[in-house]
């Protein structure tokens, strides 16, 4: 357990080494929920409610987007691909912790301290809105921590499989950059699926983008309700176990034919 | 006493693609590099073994083969009497290996961080901890590099800082590819009293591939040539003199001699200027004794001394012959 500690630490101190770079990502991230809030303040000015979701919901949504976003992070895969490339991977194979747990958990240790930074930043915003905020019942607040938990698990289970993609494709960029795409459009982390036309709304809630990101916010935002939240966790589950065993296989085949570069 | 490395018939080969100058964007041809082609070897605990080769040969495949790191195409390699790749995390707490060019610290962070990072990984007890790296600091003057951020440290010192991260669990067995590239005699040394200091103390085994003959010389006592994917010759160092073909006579004649040596079937003239004469004998033709008495009658000469053949030249020219 302790190891797994000092990895997430580690994820943290390298954050924290830079600080001019630590700060302005935190700053840049506050601006831009500003911008949220001045648009979607715009979109409801004499509308009370959009496709079910009040001006309240979109408050919430804009701050927990903020922070659910900061926590996820970018994702693993760019690192496993620059590390497979340049041949450094091979230090990742001769300890006993194995190569998703050294990734994923750094990766844990710079979500999580980016959130803390930036909730930190949004305390004023907090106590300004706090009446819309105490709305949230607590029980919304354990499931869509319970959501979280399980979102940062799928989205570490597809960054590994993308990362290990470079063990037979040498570069993963174009595939970083198609994730971050479609992470863009179909996750609903800048737009709320409910206020996508038909077409995309389906084929949104076919892929688990949507799961990771926009679930938890529904639940928080109040928007899914009972039956709806189970279905949401019975999808992040089902997801997370099809991809898991995905990635097992993944794993096993990569390390058979594992190059190491730079001779 | 249990064979700590074994290698069976290994063999592991790459597959390249190739850049022709009329291939296609969708059409990719490939060759086939054979890398390591049916190796066998095994270690004994306690040994210090090197591993010398040219450039391609195929060592750092061969280490990696060893390591699990790779999966080999046939054969077994085998660490602990556990093959490699099935128990490579399992055997990872044993062993400590540096692949020369790569580091395997936080590049970010300051020294310490890292080798905090490496203690609780291999759950290393405090005590045992601040043993360690008192050790470490006698040998490798670690402490003074802590604070440092190991990206600002120069190539010396980050290779001090990659033994001492790799030493830090006290692993049984040390593998080293080609880690004192680039390093000045100071630092090599210290890294070999280390070395040696492991051996002695824990019985470390340590199978490390280097291109310094000398500094393999100095602290190995077997060591192992590859030459494309192949194993040349294993042996201990010691019987180098016995099995080298050739050695060296240097001869300095007298100033009024206007004598000239002839070359001749086993004998060879490699370098020559007015007065001294450097001679290469085939031993499986002429002995050097025989080579001596003859110029020694033949012409006036200030001095002649014989050389055995040095561990570079030994190599340089088994490996033209294969």
């Amino acid at each position: 357990m302790k190891k797994y500690i000092a990895l997430i630490k580690v994820g943290m101190q390298k954050e924290l080494m830079y600080r001019a770079n630590f700060c302005i990502g935190i700053f840049s991230m506050a601006l831009s929920f500003a911008v949220e809030l001045a648009i979607w303040s715009a979109v409801y000015q004499d509308k009370a409610e959009i496709e079910n979701i009040t001006y309240e919901g979109m408050v919430i949504y804009a701050v927990m987007t903020s922070l659910l976003q900061r926590f996820l992070g970018n994702g693993t895969d760019e690192q496993i691909g620059a590390d497979f490339q340049s041949g450094s991977i091979v230090a990742s194979f001769l300890t006993p912790l194995g190569l998703p747990m050294r990734y994923s958990l750094q990766e844990l240790g710079k979500g999580l301290l980016n959130a803390l930074a930036l909730l930190v930043l949004f305390i004023p915003y907090c106590i300004w809105k706090r009446d819309i905020l105490s709305a949230v019942q607590p029980q919304q607040w354990l499931l869509f921590l319970l959501a979280v938990i399980l979102s940062y698990l799928l989205f570490s289970i597809i960054n590994y499989m993308l990362g290990i993609i470079t063990f037979w494709t040498n570069s993963n960029i174009g595939i970083y950059m198609l994730k971050m795409a479609c992470i863009n459009i179909f996750s609903g982390m800048f737009i709320p699926v409910a206020f996508y036309p038909g077409l995309l709304k389906d084929i949104c809630m076919a892929l688990p983008f949507q799961s990771i990101y926009y679930f938890p916010l529904t639940i928080i935002m109040g928007e899914a309700r009972g039956m709806q939240i189970a279905y949401g966790l019975a999808g992040q589950l089902l997801w997370a176990g099809a991809l898991a065993a995905g990635c097992l296989i993944m794993h096993q085949r990569a390390m058979r034919q594992v190059v190491i570069q730079g001779g | 006493m249990c064979a700590i490395l074994e290698a069976e018939h290994l063999a592991k080969a790459y597959r390249r693609k190739l850049r022709k100058e009329n291939s296609a964007f969708w059409k990719r041809q490939y060759e086939i590099k054979q890398a390591v082609g049916d190796i066998s070897f095994t270690i004994e605990e306690g040994e210090l073994v090197g591993l010398v080769g040219m450039n391609g040969a195929g060592k750092s495949t061969l280490l990696k083969l060893l390591l699990g790191i790779l999966s080999p195409d046939s054969g077994e390699a085998k660490m602990f009497g556990r093959d490699s790749f099935r128990f490579r995390k399992k055997n990872a707490s044993l062993i400590g290996a540096n692949f020369g060019q790569k580091s395997s610290l936080v590049w970010d962070l300051p020294f310490l961080y890292s080798l905090e990072l490496n203690q609780k990984i291999y759950q290393i007890p405090n005590a045992q901890f601040q043993q360690t790296l008192d050790e470490l600091d006698r040998f490798l003057q670690i402490k003074e590099l802590l604070n440092i951020p190991v990206r600002l440290m120069s190539l010396g010192q980050r290779m001090r800082c990659e033994f001492a991260a790799i030493t830090l669990h006290a692993p049984k067995l040390l593998i080293l590819d080609e880690s004192t590239i680039g390093l000045d005699i100071l630092v090599k040394k210290k890294i070999e009293d280390y070395l040696n200091y492991i051996n002695a103390q824990r019985n470390v085994t340590v199978l490390f591939s280097t291109h310094d003959l000398a500094e393999m010389e100095r602290i190995c006592s077997r060591f192992l040539l590859v030459n494309n994917g192949k194993l040349l010759l294993d042996d201990k160092v010691a019987n180098i003199p016995a099995l080298s073909q050739y050695s060296y006579l240097s001869v300095r004649t007298a100033r009024e001699c206007p004598c000239q040596i002839e070359e001749r079937a086993g004998l060879t003239v490699v370098g020559h200027t007015e007065q001294e004469w450097k001679i290469r004998i085939d031993r499986a033709v002429l002995s050097e004794q025989e080579v001596m008495a003859e110029l020694i009658n033949r012409m006036p000469m200030e001095n002649i001394s014989a050389e055995k053949q040095s561990l570079e030249d030994f190599i340089y020219h088994l490996v033209q012959e294969k």
